[in-house]
């Protein structure tokens, strides 16, 4: 059973926007939700350097990077994002947590803890790119049979409930429903996948307009880079 | 003329009897119908003439009497011309994407209007449906998610050969929160401070200038971004445009092949392909639609793209030949045309899809009838008309402009070009006036047709009627028509006109009579109708607005309203007036009296003081003044003062019909010799003392004659009428007959002499060479009588002077 949603967040402010999806998707999971800032210590060993600076992204220009105000910036973000969540929780009901952790813990969620991947800047429920497609966004589980993939596939069905969104299967040669030609229940759409590789899923996850992909755990690769999609770990 | 050398008529004038055994038939069954305009020749000839006339201003004013047909008639004639007619054309509005508020008028050939209005609905639900999916498609989302991949790589590509190119130089490229930075690396790892504290100087020098220099690159990297977004932009746009083009071109392709010989068609497509390509975005509205489920063909039909319409104005996809339009309600918009408005929390918007065609757009090509009267009765309609004629196009104005109250900015409609034949129809009395004060009237309706209200009754004419009378005894699937029914039916035909020798040509009221002798008819099982039907028919109908007729019997024969039938009495006689109460005429005695003594030349008519009177009225009265001057009193002046009146009449007195009869009761009164009661008169007396023709003669016999058969027939009761009213003589049947049985009488006279002669039973008297009647004669009386009161003046202004 899922009691907590933990999205992994560098210390960028995230946009309110993805805010309201986060929270979407754990009300949609009956959790709580756990945003943990992870601070790059790279970062912090080279802000201790005397003529560190930084080029801003947005305007090109030159700042000094120290590691005081790299530690203000870190702060104020956390208490915006602690007001948002706060205003966002004022409506609906949400428990959350904000910390600050200064290193990456492992990528496998713990028992009882579903952790979001989250590709830089993408919204969670919208389809990629494809602005003048306005076209419904999918939810993607990809199933091997296991009990884990069961959980998997019921957390997809409670997200799909809650925000009315299709799913589609991605059912290895493990899963029962590979190469068959029934659907489970709450599912739109099945299609065979062969192994659960980047190349393998690229193509499938832009040809259904995946916006979030449901994996559990025992699939996860450690080597392998996830799919440029936001990407739920079920445990 | 001696009172007894003048003898009553005889009864074949009393009733010009309609004889048609001749003819050869014995029913309406044995005849053919007749569909010709009978008697309206001229009116025929000139609605011809007015539609064959193809220059403008030949528009058609068309009078004559309710009830003559001229509605149908003209309809008949135009719809057969118009059924040869060329086809005319369809009129659409469109959106002008230039100048929104003047929408542009498109003209296309018969049914194509219709046609263009379809495509364009089908060529948005088309694209409604092709262009989502084009750009939900496989074919799409690969080349853009290529495009982006592309942008991503290079983008990357740029920062991972600043990133090795530092690695070079011991140097490590990152990622901040915000965006980059730069460090030293020590052994492949970030360097610590406490490391880069305890470098020689040289190396530090030489890590901050190569920190320098990757700065300025990354620097100039990053400000680059912009552009290889905006470039990533573009890219897509293109692409975008690209596809939209690839889904749009063809399918307007496929309308200009279609449409190629419209050039005005083409310009509006070219505009509608360059908003369609410009405004892509809104044929996505199915995905943003909240209810899914609307239906393809209304998304279609919304606000979004209604630019895209036609209005379809007019169109004639089914019709043959020219429009005929008859406008019944011919207001000013609904002869040019109205724009609409709708509105929307509290504002009025309007746009080409409301302007609403009216007769004239209706009837362009073709031909337009209007009711005249009606036609003026609707503020700015007849300006409006005549613009629209005057101009040969048809501008659709607000109402509010003609007021001179344009409050919103409303349309400014191109105006589509008119050409179309108006046929007015009206009564002679407005033709008339507008010929008077119209100045513009008579350039625009150059042509009149006037209708006969009544044709001579020839034997050809009244074989043409028979024709007529067989046309609508079937077209009123009424019961056949025996000889003597028709031959009844010719009669009253006469009798409707006042003229033994015409016949009406009021198709209203014969249609009236033929229906009511058919269900009289019917009602006693009758097979066929006679003319005892005809005659209950007839009898029905009088009966059925006869309450007023009766109440006035009543008053007479109660003795409230004094009138004599028998006897004689001094400055009184019978007079005959007839009444019109809507379409039922009956005629009344009336007592006219007068009175008669010295005075200055003075005749008073009391109806004209009390202005009782009216003008006709009055000219009669003066002129039976000037004739009792002229013939009494040429050489001396006329001292006389007298008086005229109807007696108790309360109401409005007109028409100089009574005129003979008022002098020959002044005469008696000047004279002192009593007037025969028992006759009553009706005729119009010149200053030369000729006797005039008058109407209702008919009504006005039947009058009196109603009031002496109520009171028992004596034998010497009659009426005396003009002359030349002879011929006009048809009278009921039971007038006939007493007339024939001795018991009632009806003279004749054409001169003043012959009316005293038969009033005073004495002789008028000659006048000799010097102008004196003989004394004991009645002019002799009233002359002596005038010569009298004359000396008696002459006598008293000479003692009043002494």
């Amino acid at each position: 059973m899922i009691r907590q949603l933990l999205i992994r967040l560098d210390t960028r402010l995230p946009d309110p926007k993805e805010l309201t999806d986060w929270v979407a998707l754990a009300q949609a999971l009956d959790a709580d939700l756990l945003a943990q800032l992870e601070e790059d210590e790279a970062l912090s060993t080279l802000a201790g350097l005397p003529f560190s600076t930084e080029i801003c992204r947005a305007s090109a220009t030159t700042r000094p990077l120290n590691t005081a105000n790299l530690d203000r910036r870190t702060e104020r973000n956390i208490r915006v994002l602690n007001q948002l969540l706060a205003e966002i929780a004022r409506n609906q009901p949400l428990n959350w947590q904000v910390t600050r952790i200064s290193h990456q813990s492992s990528v496998r969620p713990a028992a009882d803890t579903a952790l979001l991947q989250l590709r830089s800047g993408q919204p969670l429920f919208k389809a990629g790119v494809l602005a003048k497609s306005a076209s419904q966004p999918h939810i993607a589980v990809i199933h091997n049979g296991d009990e884990a993939s069961e959980h998997a596939l019921e957390s997809a069905r409670r997200i799909a409930s809650q925000l009315a969104l299709p799913i589609v299967l991605l059912a290895l040669p493990a899963s029962p429903w590979h190469q068959t030609h029934g659907l489970p229940a709450g599912v739109a759409v099945r299609t065979d996948l062969a192994v659960p590789q980047r190349e393998q899923l690229l193509p499938l996850l832009r040809a259904w307009q995946v916006s979030l992909l449901v994996l559990p755990a025992s699939l996860l690769n450690e080597d392998e880079s996830l799919p440029p999609v936001a990407t739920l770990i079920t445990p | 003329m001696a009172a007894k050398d003048l003898k009553p008529l005889g009864v074949e004038q009393l009733y010009h009897r309609c004889d048609l055994s001749r003819f050869g038939f014995r029913s309406t069954a044995d005849l053919s119908p007749d569909f010709s305009a009978l008697g309206q020749e001229r009116a025929m000839d000139a609605i011809n003439f007015a539609v064959g006339m193809p220059h403008p201003g030949y528009n058609l004013f068309v009078s004559g009497s309710t009830g003559i047909g001229r509605r149908e008639l003209v309809a008949r004639t135009i719809n057969e011309r118009a059924a040869k007619g060329e086809a005319p054309l369809d009129w659409v509005y469109v959106h002008n994407f230039e100048r929104s508020h003047e929408p542009c008028m498109l003209s296309l050939p018969q049914g194509l209007g219709r046609a263009l209005s379809r495509d364009m609905q089908k060529l948005v639900e088309q694209l409604l449906i092709q262009i989502p999916a084009t750009f939900k498609s496989d074919d799409y989302r690969n080349r853009v998610q290529e495009l982006t991949d592309e942008f991503e790589q290079r983008e990357e590509n740029a920062f991972k050969g600043l990133g090795e190119k530092a690695h070079e130089e011991q140097i490590t490229l990152m990622r901040t929160p915000s965006g980059y930075t730069l460090g030293p690396l020590r052994e492949g790892k970030l360097m610590t401070p406490d490391q880069f504290k305890a470098l020689p100087n040289e190396e530090k020098e030489r890590i901050k200038a190569a920190l320098e220099r990757l700065n300025a690159e990354l620097t100039s990297l990053v400000r680059d971004l912009p552009k290889l977004q905006q470039e990533q932009r573009e890219a897509i746009k293109a692409l975008e445009d690209e596809i939209t083009h690839s889904i749009i071109d063809p399918a307007l392709s496929v309308l200009r092949e279609k449409y190629g010989a419209q050039t005005e068609v083409l310009t509006f497509l070219d505009q509608v392909h360059q908003d369609m390509i410009e405004n892509v975005d809104d044929f996505f509205a199915p995905e943003k639609d909240d209810n899914a489920k609307t239906p393809l063909h209304k998304l279609a039909k919304s606000d979004a793209f209604r630019r895209y319409h036609i209005n379809l104005l007019v169109s004639h996809d089914n019709d043959g030949g020219s429009p005929v339009v008859v406008e019944d309600i011919p207001s000013y918009q609904n002869l040019v045309g109205r724009i609409e408005y709708r509105s929307s929390f509290g504002t009025l918007s309007t746009d080409f899809s409301l302007i609403q065609p009216g007769a004239l757009h209706r009837a362009n090509g073709g031909y337009l009838i209007v009711d005249a009267q009606k036609l003026l009765t609707y503020p700015f309609a007849w300006e409006g008309l005549k613009r629209a004629l005057r101009n040969h196009e048809i501008r659709i104005d607000p109402l509010e402009k003609m007021y001179g109250i344009s409050g919103t900015r409303s349309l400014e409609a191109e105006p589509i070009p008119l050409k179309v034949k108006v046929i007015l129809i009206g009564e002679r009395r407005l033709y008339y006036l507008l010929k008077a004060y119209d100045p513009e009237f008579s350039s625009l309706f150059k042509i009149y047709a006037d209708f006969n209200e009544q044709l001579d009754r020839s034997r050809e004419n009244v074989e043409s009627y028979l024709g007529l009378i067989t046309q609508l005894v079937q077209e009123e699937a009424l019961a056949p028509f025996t000889l003597t029914g028709l031959e009844r039916i010719v009669e009253q035909s006469s009798r409707r006109v006042d003229d033994s020798a015409k016949l009406s040509l009021n198709r209203g009221q014969l249609v009236d009579l033929l229906r009511e002798a058919s269900y009289c008819a019917t009602q006693v099982g009758a097979s066929e109708v006679d003319a005892a039907h005809v005659s209950r028919a007839l009898k029905l109908a009088r009966t059925r607005s006869a309450q007023y007729s009766e109440l006035m019997q009543e008053q007479i024969e109660r003795g409230t309203v004094m009138l004599a039938s028998s006897g004689a009495a001094v400055g009184q006689g019978n007079g005959l007036t007839v009444f019109q109460l809507g379409d039922q005429r009956f005629g009344k005695p009336a007592r006219i009296s007068a009175t008669a003594r010295l005075g200055s030349g003075k005749l008073i008519d009391i109806e004209r003081e009390t202005e009782l009177g009216g003008p006709i009225h009055t000219k009669g009265v003066m002129i039976l003044a000037n004739c009792i001057g002229a013939r009494y009193a040429r050489n001396a002046p006329l001292s006389l003062h007298a008086s005229l009146v109807f007696e108790q009449s309360y109401g409005m007195v007109d028409g100089d019909s009574a005129s003979a009869m008022e002098l020959c009761v002044l005469l008696s009164a000047i004279s002192g010799l009593p007037i025969k009661q028992s006759f009553a008169v009706t005729g119009s007396i010149n200053q030369q003392g000729e006797i005039q023709a008058i109407g209702g003669v008919n009504e006005k016999i039947e009058g009196f004659f109603e009031l002496c058969r109520n009171r028992g027939l004596s034998g010497d009761q009659g009426v005396i009428i003009p002359k030349t009213n002879v011929d006009h003589l048809i009278l009921d049947q039971e007038v006939v007959t007493a007339c024939a049985d001795g018991q009632f009488n009806i003279y004749a006279v054409s001169t003043l002499d012959e009316l005293i002669s038969l009033l005073f039973g004495r002789e008028p008297g000659k006048a000799d060479d010097d102008g004196r009647y003989p004394p004991a004669s009645v002019n002799g009386r009233v002359q002596q009588q005038l010569l009298d009161w004359t000396e008696q003046a002459r006598k008293l202004s000479g003692k009043s002077e002494q």
